[in-house]
């Protein structure tokens, strides 16, 4: 529970980044904690925790919360923290969704090697999380920066034009 | 905005984040319970309910196949049996297999790789289950007059199983084209991801 209570920030910025509303952030939340609370026991140690978070906390993102969100109750969490970094800072909640923006017309994979790349981590962190080789990273990491500069041309020239 | 900015309000995003402390153990504690709960009221929802009901007519169908007393008949049978024992069991062992990925080990890639690969062999049981459908529609008719009333519809084909046939097709057919269109489409994104992780 340590580890999990420790890394709040982080599994809060993986659940933003892959679903689009409150609602679906508060469930991912919640099976993203689930999943690390069921499965620390598994923890063999060759990684670093923080690498092993990432890792379950990624890949509960892309593949089981989606099959159950419709069902069953849920814990409240409104009143104890998704809500808050909305709230503490207007101006700073403007600049992230122009964040989010950018990272959601990712696709899945781009999305995960993106908030790394936002966590500070080098590429032979980013590998070993996510299981590509160092230099493929970089050939993707300059693929999405390719594709930001292209979708940010494209809107400046629809400003522009209006 | 670029990657640069775009980190440079992510940071500020972190250090406001690590500062409020507010998931305690209860909390945990409670989510977990839930989502136990949660598992186990998934298990016996639509899948299973629907591979209940499958059971049971096979079930149905083993106990009175000695009334199949035609090859013709008999085959109808057979193909209506196992359509109704293996179909919900390939599906469910498709679905039991997407949800017991090992998260814990696997990297991401991995984990894209064998989800998408699953999602794949799911969708391809929901293809050729659309498929069966149709043959199931025309051969349970005939099993089931047999069954229940003694009557050979093969032989002497009455009104019902025309009407029976045409109102069928009626719903089956929109549903089936509606339902492998979509199918088709969420297979090829899950095959436009499998190219993507190769790469």
């Amino acid at each position: 529970m340590k580890v999990i209570q420790e890394n709040e920030g982080i599994i809060y910025k993986i659940a933003r980044t892959y679903t689009k509303t409150k609602d679906d952030r508060n469930d991912l939340y919640q099976e993203i904690v689930f999943q690390l609370w069921k499965s620390f026991h598994t923890f063999k140690g060759t990684s670093k925790v923080s690498t092993w978070l990432y890792r379950v906390a990624l890949n509960t993102s892309i593949s089981q919360w989606r099959k159950e969100k419709k069902y069953g109750q849920k814990v409240d969490l409104d009143n104890l923290f998704l809500k808050q970094p909305e709230e503490y800072d207007s101006k700073l909640e403007n600049r992230l969704s122009l964040v989010y923006e950018q990272i959601n017309q990712l696709n899945k994979i781009e999305k995960g090697i993106i908030l790394l790349l936002l966590e500070g981590k080098k590429y032979d962190e980013i590998a070993e999380i996510t299981g590509f080789s160092p230099s493929n990273i970089g050939t993707r990491i300059s693929r999405i920066k390719t594709k930001m500069k292209q979708r940010l041309n494209y809107t400046s020239f629809r400003t522009a034009k209006n | 905005m670029n990657i640069e900015e775009m980190q440079t309000v992510w940071l500020e995003m972190s250090e406001k984040l690590d500062n409020q402390k507010l998931l305690t153990n209860k909390l945990i504690i409670d989510m977990t319970q839930v989502k136990f709960k949660r598992k186990i009221s998934i298990i016996s929802r639509y899948e299973s309910w629907g591979a209940v009901v499958c059971f049971f007519g096979a079930l149905l169908i083993i106990l009175n196949i000695q009334k199949l007393d035609t090859w013709y008949l008999l085959g109808s049978g057979i193909f209506v049996l196992a359509y109704l024992i293996i179909l919900p069991l390939i599906v469910l062992k498709y679905i039991n297999q997407m949800t017991s990925i090992d998260l814990a080990n696997n990297t991401y890639k991995q984990s894209l790789l064998v989800f998408t690969k699953r999602r794949k062999q799911f969708l391809t049981a929901q293809r050729v289950g659309i498929i069966a459908n149709f043959f199931l529609m025309v051969l349970i008719l005939p099993v089931s007059a047999k069954l229940f009333n003694g009557k050979d519809l093969f032989m002497s084909p009455g009104p019902e199983w025309l009407w029976f046939i045409g109102i069928m097709m009626l719903f089956l057919v929109p549903f089936s084209v509606w339902g492998y269109r979509k199918y088709e489409r969420m297979t090829a994104s899950a095959e436009n991801m499998l190219s993507d992780l190769t790469l």
